[in-house]
């Protein structure tokens, strides 16, 4: 295949005394994989350059030599055709094309010469091309919402790159309605070796597919980062773990056994940690079953949940009537009543504290009789992460919620506190 | 007057001087100055008395060449409610600054652009939390939090600088834990040197709060580097949630995500009864805005909002019993042509008449099957309405035999529960153009393998405008 750099696809730059320095401009390639297909949907473009020396460049060297404004906005647009030509050579007739375009440049682009028309003249269809806009900080977010307008007018998907890392925040989401959204590199890396961020990172997808848009995390380069992206429900996945950037497009099926190995680990992982999670729950669901018992027969509530209190990870006990209300103070353990962050005094549950507005109240008095049990949270009555048992019954005719709070840090251990994937800490 | 002077190092410095008498308050005032304390670093300060309950303190700006500008300073309180509780637990410092010469109003953001940087800006953001402590103490206040802003520029630079805050509270009395440092969005470069800075507040025992979440640069990076005990969600997201479906739809999740961080979560900048509600549906922690009690410089007693929070929380339970009524009603028949399809089909019906029935309901988008590893078996079968709405921007995205559904939660929840039909949250299907809600359903197959059925269903269709954006319906 002819990957030759045509006349086009040099950048001469002016330095200040007059003399120019020659760059040739090419393309790397990185595949961009549907979890569900198992094969690339798409490329993103690279810019590679090389000097007539031979010299290689790297995007941010290159994009460093031409300096703000018109001769940047050139080069931007140069860089965008370069990609266009490449991919269109190598022949490939279904995925889509991701272009980065810098949120200042798509604005004033808006002046110069039609990105449609570019595509035309090349042949590739404006639907085929997913728009990226990198995260950099911009002033005037109307005129970006005008210019995202323009792509999205024109036939292109729309994808905010970086997600979670500085300005790519959620009021940017809302303000240009992406149809993919990429997280921030620096997330995936973070997930393997943050218990916080490790915990969250789920939470984040699901809310992004509830903005409607497809999530791809990219710069993965581990298995672990990988399996926590498919436990996290990712739609793409992108980087050198599953493949690198080249001048060449990736043949389609190229990547299966890695993507059987993966499935084949996930799927070990995940049944490891159900189990794990079944066995440690087992004695504190049995405990609190007997405490239920215990009440219904009448036993005061102090005795009903000493055996439940007993065991090692229970923090405190605590019932709440049919309308959400507390009745009485939590009953503590002798071990947590040491723990009190003075800090979180304001805030200390008493009789009348309302739980109704929780998940795990809601969930309990929605199905008598069945254990709910969260995700682990912080409080709002400690200072520590727990996970909360409740269960609804009927005591004096009225259904009452019967809720044990757990340390989650020490019923987890090292092994289930950070989900599937275990840290490499 | 003056009968409870602020602090041992005023005591000696005060001395009595005019009293004229201030319009707007109604009462005496003094003037106190401390100028001659070698103790106090935060500017040349003239304090004056409002006890009580306020005190006032003067700001000195110089202009570019020289010109002096004065403006008095006035501490504002809001109270901060949590919602478990029905009272406030905290209050946030808010300044108030009148120009002294023409006794014009001046904007927070006004007054700091007088000290846009350095040392001047430093003194003044010393000076307001300065008056802010002092001001609550003598309010009386003996359990509740405040909460004080603070710029990260500023948090990052005092560190240089002789310890502040600290001496500040100590001198006060302040107890540390009772103390609540939030940080405002604002660009910052040098998110390390941000770091430091908060530590340094929470080794003395503050709380850390981190302000703005979701606009700007308060974004997640923020909350891993940072680890907040508090996080405040941006007043323009508690806007948007009653007008914006898509914000509205995200609210609750955020909030949850928030949670998982091990923060709790403060809605602010409430206005409405909607906001509240949608506030109390995402089960929000804490709660701030005028419609629960605008800033003032008094505090207001603790259980005044207690029939408030009893109405909403009673409005909140009775909107979400119809909410759910309403979200059943709807999907009725789904799950009733889902138990039909499956039944046919466990007992060896092929797929596409299987499956006819549930596709003529008119939110039915398509139908597939997926075997227990999670790879589809055969194509998806479209309903009639649906093969000519394809989005060409998703078209390679068309799932077919082999596509693999095992990482989808609708799968996975499916196959551990199976005889119980499982409903997903909206979202984009990876077919593209809509949002979709999908049934799923796992059952034995008539050669005795475990199948999952499922339906994608046209969210905005069957949702309607009362059910899309959750039990708070939109003003829009």
């Amino acid at each position: 295949m002819d990957l030759a750099p045509s006349r086009n696809d040099t950048l001469l730059i002016e330095a200040e005394g007059g003399s120019h320095s020659e760059f040739h401009l090419f393309t790397h390639f990185q595949p961009i994989f549907s979890l569900a297909h198992r094969r690339p949907v798409g490329y993103e473009g690279l810019i590679r350059g090389t000097d007539s020396n031979g010299k290689a460049y790297r995007a941010t060297e290159l994009l460093a030599k031409a300096p703000a404004g018109v001769p940047r906005m050139q080069l931007d647009r140069q860089c965008r055709a370069v990609h266009v030509r490449n991919f269109r050579r190598l022949g490939n007739e279904d995925s889509w094309l991701f272009l980065n375009v810098d949120p200042y440049i798509a604005v004033q682009g808006l002046r110069f010469g039609s990105f449609a028309q570019m595509l035309e003249e090349n042949g590739l269809p404006a639907h085929r091309v997913a728009v990226e806009l990198i995260e950099t900080p911009f002033d005037d977010e109307k005129r970006l919402v005008a210019a995202v307008e323009h792509y999205r007018t024109i036939g292109c998907l729309i994808a905010i790159d970086d997600f979670g890392a500085g300005y790519s925040n959620f009021d940017r989401i809302w303000r240009l309605k992406p149809d993919i959204v990429k997280i921030d590199r620096e997330m995936t890396r973070r997930v393997t070796v943050e218990p916080l961020a490790r915990r969250m990172f789920a939470g984040i997808i699901s809310v992004l597919h509830e903005s409607g848009a497809l999530v791809c995390v990219e710069g993965i380069e581990t298995e672990a980062e990988a399996l926590c992206a498919t436990d996290a429900d990712a739609d793409l996945v992108q980087g050198n773990y599953f493949a690198s950037p080249t001048t060449q497009l990736q043949p389609e099926h190229a990547c299966d056994d890695l993507f059987a190995r993966l499935f084949r680990n996930f799927r070990l992982e995940t049944a490891e940690f159900y189990d794990q999670r079944r066995i440690r729950l087992q004695p504190y669901i049995a405990a609190l079953a007997d405490a239920v018992l215990a009440l219904s027969a009448g036993a005061d509530r102090a005795s009903a949940v000493r055996a439940l209190l007993d065991l090692d990870c229970t923090e405190r006990c605590y019932l709440v009537a049919g309308d959400g209300s507390q009745i009485g103070a939590s009953v503590e353990t002798e071990g947590n009543v040491a723990a009190r962050d003075r800090r979180l005094t304001p805030i200390r549950p008493v009789t009348g504290t309302n739980w109704q507005t929780k998940p795990f109240f809601r969930r309990a008095i929605e199905a008598p009789g069945k254990v709910q049990i969260t995700r682990p949270y912080l409080s709002a009555t400690g200072p520590k992460f727990c996970v909360t048992l409740s269960y609804a019954l009927s005591l004096n005719g009225s259904y009452h919620v019967l809720c044990a709070d757990l340390d989650f840090a020490a019923l987890a251990g090292d092994d289930l506190a950070f989900g599937l994937t275990k840290l490499p800490l | 007057m003056l009968a409870n002077p602020t602090g041992p190092g005023l005591h000696d410095a005060f001395h009595a001087a005019s009293l004229p008498r201030d319009a707007s308050y109604g009462i005496l005032v003094v003037l106190l100055s401390v100028t001659k304390n070698p103790q106090t670093r935060w500017g040349a300060v003239n304090m004056v008395d409002l006890s009580p309950p306020l005190l006032l303190d003067k700001y000195s700006s110089r202009g570019e060449r020289g010109e002096r500008d004065e403006f008095s300073l006035s501490s504002h309180f809001q109270p901060i409610y949590s919602l478990t509780h029905r009272r406030p637990v905290g209050y946030e410092g808010l300044i108030r600054a009148v120009h002294s010469a023409s006794g014009r109003r001046v904007d927070p953001p006004e007054l700091f652009s007088k000290a846009p940087r350095g040392e001047e800006r430093i003194r003044l953001d010393r000076q307001c939390r300065a008056l802010h402590v002092r001001n609550f103490q003598r309010l009386g206040n003996a359990r509740s939090w405040l909460f004080l802003n603070v710029d990260p520029q500023v948090a990052s630079e005092s560190l240089r600088h002789r310890p502040f805050f600290l001496k500040m509270l100590q001198s006060n009395g302040f107890p540390v834990h009772r103390v609540a440092v939030e940080l405002i969005e604002t660009p910052f470069e040098d998110e390390t040197h941000l770091g430091a800075a908060v530590e340094h507040y929470r080794e003395i025992g503050c709380l850390i709060v981190i302000d703005d979440f979701g606009a700007g640069y308060s974004n997640f990076d923020r909350i891993w580097r940072l680890r907040p005990d508090i996080v405040k969600i941006d007043r323009e997201m508690t806007r948007r949630v009653t007008v914006e479906p898509l914000a509205r739809r995200m609210f609750t999740g955020i909030i949850s995500v928030l949670r998982e961080a091990g923060a709790l979560v403060c809605v602010e900048g409430i206005e409405t009864e909607a906001e509240a509600l949608c506030a109390i549906d995402a089960n929000a922690d804490l709660m701030q805005g005028d419609y629960f009690a605008p800033a003032s410089e008094v505090l207001p007693a603790e259980n005044a909002r207690s029939d408030m929070f009893t109405r909403l929380i009673a409005g909140h339970r009775s909107d979400f019993a119809e909410f759910q009524k309403r979200q059943h009603s709807r999907l009725v028949p789904y799950l009733a042509a889902l138990k039909n399809a499956v039944q046919d089909l466990s007992f060896g019906a092929k797929f596409q008449p299987a499956v006819q029935g549930l596709l003529k309901l008119p939110s039915a988008q398509r139908c597939y099957l997926i075997g227990s590893d999670g790879l589809q078996i055969g194509a998806n079968v479209d309903a009639e309405r649906n093969v000519y709405s394809h989005d060409p921007r998703f078209e390679l995205m068309q799932p077919t035999e082999g596509t693999d559904w095992q990482t989808r939660p609708y799968f996975r929840r499916a196959i551990e529960t199976p005889g119980n039909a499982q409903i997903t949250r909206p979202y984009l299907s990876v077919t593209g153009a809509k949002l979709c809600v999908t049934l799923s359903f796992a059952f034995e197959a008539s050669d005795g393998s475990q199948q999952v059925l499922c339906v994608d269903l046209d969210f905005a269709e069957l949702a309607g405008k009362d059910v899309a954006y959750g039990v708070s319906s939109l003003h829009t």
